[in-house]
């Protein structure tokens, strides 16, 4: 049987057997009304703790203010129920998807708002930003009308039932899964690996943190509206900071980043509470020193980032009896390359600075810098420890405004763009000290590569429509395809940072080759790699240029890599182009040996050697 | 009685056992170096000799003193120091300030000024930037300032991991000739570096790593032509 379809009929009959079960159970009296409204608190715990996993686990960003949201939700949709069936004498039961519907809406709206400045700003804005939202919406509500000040709202029509919850908990957690594993959802997950490489593959950080940030509130909202019909009366003062901590403690419990760690820990934190009633005084102290042995023992929660998987089980039983055979499919058609997508002139330069300078207050890092990169063409950039290389990097990919000068990628500027725009057009990098997203597989970091070649749209991950599938499938071969190029195909499901030193690097090359560059920026790629290593790497540069015909700028110290595949070298020092040329003429270049490469044999030595290489 | 003896020492991360009962010493005096590929477990040793990761197993002895059982911190003040690899400076603080944290435990403050005049002439480079935060240093310029912040602990026993990552061709030479030096002034030292023909030459004593496993050991200058060796890390 088709794994997938397999996973399919297994976790529908699990959600169906579970609802059956425990709605006959109420039904019949066997589950009285308290417990009833214990599993529908869960419930309603579950979407919370969820979404708010969405934001701290899988985006990576601390929030805080997670019962706001809620609040939102709970008054809005409380509202609007009250005011239909009271004024136009609707039946409360069809209020509901409406009054939900709004009360998700609007805290999503209010999520949206804060979620635009914090989420711009790098480091700890959001959690300070949210911490004084949950608090102001406290206060407006305690303040206002409409609320019903301090008081709150009370004879919400009790509405909500197990069925409606059950439900609307099942849509969430779908949702959430399939978000999760779609472009957008490995798009938010690298961020919080890594937001620089994220930026650096073509990934919007700051859209993709807001449209995280956003969906959560909605669900809080969601959540909400049905705590507000479950118990009929909303007073702010129930949503105050304690009940944000409240969800974040469950999201750590569970395990930052597992959706199904999420739903255990709502559960158990709960019911153990109400477990705990007879110790009346002490409950509070026992659910506190459970939480700190939890922690002490599983310091990453429950799950960690794992989930649970009931194929997984259902394999492991069923491997007792029947031994399985996996047999793997492959697609063996050839894909790659991508036809690269420009014509400029044979003689035009695909990349070209132009008097490109940058000035840090009164340091000026890079001065009256000329590049320019033909088509297919290897070129070094070295040069003394601080000349100003990786700022040179910087600032083509956008992560530097430059104070003066030009950038023109096939004779358009790109001064000014957005790294994740430059992406696109056609520049790729990589990194000095590697930035890979190590928790992911290999596979994963090569299709967060492939993001923006891909098109669907949320909803469409969300719904699993056919163009989400098509899209998917595509890239999966593709990405494949990719790491065969580079011998790691083997390696394609194992975590990145499991991987040897070397191939991390050749990693992080082959994911910067997934965007489809015409340049290449490489920095220090053979920083930390042994002769060995370094002579495959000399290969692997020479490979790519040959077969994803693109032009490559590198930095470099190790020479015999330099000398041996470089066309053209640039010669960098206190941020100006002290010399240009061919190996040879470089070696020579008095200049340069006083202030780089030291012995002159120490050039003469590396160029032979490299000669000898390129020979080989 | 060495400096620093190492007797059967096991590692492992998670279930991968990453050290096999690795034994080797470093005399008072002597450059040692470990080479190896990369994932051979060189760091590994540096780490668990410092006490940054657990061991299981095998016995280190850091002047005839256990140190299995020591914290890490105070490891420092017993005269052991390490460089660690991927320029672990304190970004936040400008370079006097990383340099001044290097002295933290030393009690004689009066030498610091004529230490910092000692690594200043070392590295020229980072008095040009002493005021400059260490984040926005480059990270050659980085690499020098963690080496230059070790030995104003004025350790005896320094453990350098990879001091030439990332160095233009005319620093590398010169960190060398740095290593050298400071050993002469009386530093012992333990050495993990890529650039394995440039560690051999200046090293008394080398220890191949493979997979971790020590699987060769002797005088520098003999490995540094033994063919086995020459095939494997030094590319020749």
């Amino acid at each position: 049987m088709n794994r997938k379809f397999k996973s399919y009929v297994l976790n529908l009959t699990a959600i169906l057997l579970v609802y059956l079960v425990v709605s006959a159970l109420i039904d019949a009296g066997s589950i009285n009304k308290y417990y009833a409204s214990i599993l529908i608190m869960i419930g309603i715990n579950v979407i919370m703790t969820v979404s708010l996993n969405l934001t701290t686990g899988f985006l990576g960003e601390l929030a805080l203010g997670h019962a706001g949201f809620m609040s939102v939700g709970a008054f809005t949709a409380g509202i609007i129920t009250k005011s239909l069936s009271a004024n136009l004498g609707w039946d409360p039961a069809a209020c509901l998807p409406i009054s939900l519907l709004a009360g998700g809406i609007l805290a999503a709206v209010m999520g949206f708002l804060i979620g635009v400045p914090a989420l711009r700003l790098k480091g700890d804005y959001l959690a300070i930003i949210t911490l004084g939202f949950g608090e102001i919406i406290r206060v407006i509500i305690q303040n206002l009308q409409i609320t019903g000040g301090a008081s709150g709202i009370s004879r919400v029509p009790r509405i909500n039932n197990f069925s409606t919850t059950y439900i609307i908990m099942v849509l969430v957690i779908v949702v959430m899964f399939t978000l999760g594993r779609s472009r957008h959802g490995r798009a938010i997950l690298s961020i919080r690996e890594n937001a620089v490489a994220a930026e650096s593959t073509g990934i919007s950080v700051t859209r993709y943190k807001i449209f995280a940030f956003t969906f959560a509130a909605f669900f809080a909202g969601i959540a909400g509206g049905l705590y507000a019909h479950q118990i009929g009366r909303v007073s702010a003062a129930s949503f105050d900071f304690n009940k944000s901590i409240e969800y974040l403690v469950m999201v750590v419990l569970g395990g930052m980043g597992s959706i199904t760690g999420s739903i255990i820990a709502a559960g158990v934190l709960t019911l153990l509470p109400e477990l705990l009633r007879e110790f009346s005084d002490y409950r509070m102290l026992v659910y506190s020193i459970a939480l700190i042995l939890m922690m002490l023992f599983r310091p990453k929660g429950l799950m960690g980032t794992a989930e649970f998987s009931l194929t997984f089980v259902w394999d492991s039983l069923t491997g007792w009896f029947t031994r399985t055979l996996k047999i793997q499919k492959r697609d063996h058609s050839p894909m790659l390359p991508d036809v690269p997508r420009y014509d400029v002139g044979p003689d035009a330069p695909v990349l070209e600075t132009r008097q490109l300078g940058i000035r840090f207050g009164g340091l000026q890092a890079a001065e009256n810098v000329n590049l320019h990169l033909n088509d297919n063409e290897i070129v070094g950039l070295i040069g003394p420890n601080g000349a100003g290389k990786t700022t040179v990097f910087n600032m083509l990919t956008g992560v530097y405004l430059p104070t003066d000068g030009d950038i023109l990628l096939m004779g358009k500027s790109i001064v000014g763009k957005k790294t994740f725009e430059i992406v696109s057009d056609g520049i790729a990098r990589t990194f000095q000290n590697i930035r890979l997203f190590k928790s992911m597989t290999v596979l994963e970091n090569i299709k967060v590569a492939f993001h923006t070649r891909m098109h669907y749209s949320p909803a469409s991950g969300i719904l699993r429509l056919p163009k989400y599938a098509r899209e998917e499938q595509g890239i999966d071969i593709r990405a494949r395809e990719l790491l065969r190029v580079f011998n790691m195909e083997e390696s394609a499901d194992i975590r990145a940072d499991g991987l040897p030193y070397g191939q991390q690097r050749k990693l992080e090359i082959c994911r910067a080759l997934a965007t489809n560059p015409k340049v290449l920026l490489l920095d220090e790629p053979a920083a930390g790699m042994n002769p060995i290593e370094t002579r495959e790497l000399m290969e692997t540069i020479s490979l790519i240029r040959d077969r994803f015909s693109v032009a490559v700028l590198l930095i470099e110290h190790d020479m015999k890599l330099v000398m041996g595949i470089c066309e053209r070298i640039y010669v960098l020092n206190y941020g100006r182009v002290i010399a240009e040329g061919d190996p040879a003429a470089i070696r020579n270049n008095p200049e340069v040996v006083k202030a780089y490469l030291g012995h002159s044999d120490n050039g003469t030595q590396a160029v032979k050697e490299g000669e000898a290489n390129a020979n080989a | 009685m060495p400096m620093l003896e190492v007797n059967n020492l096991n590692v492992f991360y998670g279930a991968i056992h990453a050290l096999h009962d690795v034994s080797f010493r470093v005399e008072q005096g002597e450059i040692v170096t470990l080479i190896g590929a990369n994932g051979a477990g060189k760091t590994s040793i540096l780490h668990a000799i410092s006490r940054l990761i657990p061991t299981r197993g095998g016995t280190i002895a850091f002047n005839g003193q256990e140190i299995t059982g020591t914290d890490a911190f105070k490891l420092v003040s017993k005269g052991l120091s390490q460089v660690p690899e991927g320029r672990r400076i304190f970004s936040q603080m400008t370079v006097l300030e990383n340099l001044e944290m290097g002295a933290y435990t030393r009690r004689d403050k009066g030498e610091l000024d004529s230490d910092l005049q000692m690594v200043f002439s070392h590295f020229p480079r980072l008095k040009e930037r002493v005021k400059q935060m260490a984040g926005t240093l480059s990270g050659g310029e980085q690499q020098m300032l963690a080496t230059a912040r070790a030995l104003m602990a004025h350790p005896t026993l320094l453990m350098m991991d990879e001091p030439s990552m990332g160095l233009s061709p005319i620093l590398v030479e010169e960190i060398f000739a740095i290593i050298r030096d400071i050993n002469k002034e009386g530093t012992t030292i333990l050495l993990v570096e890529q650039n394995a023909h440039m560690a051999l030459s200046i090293a008394n004593r080398a220890y191949v790593l493979e997979t971790g496993n020590i699987v060769m050991e002797g005088e520098a200058a003999l490995l540094l032509n033994d063919d086995k060796v020459k095939a494997a890390y030094l590319g020749t």
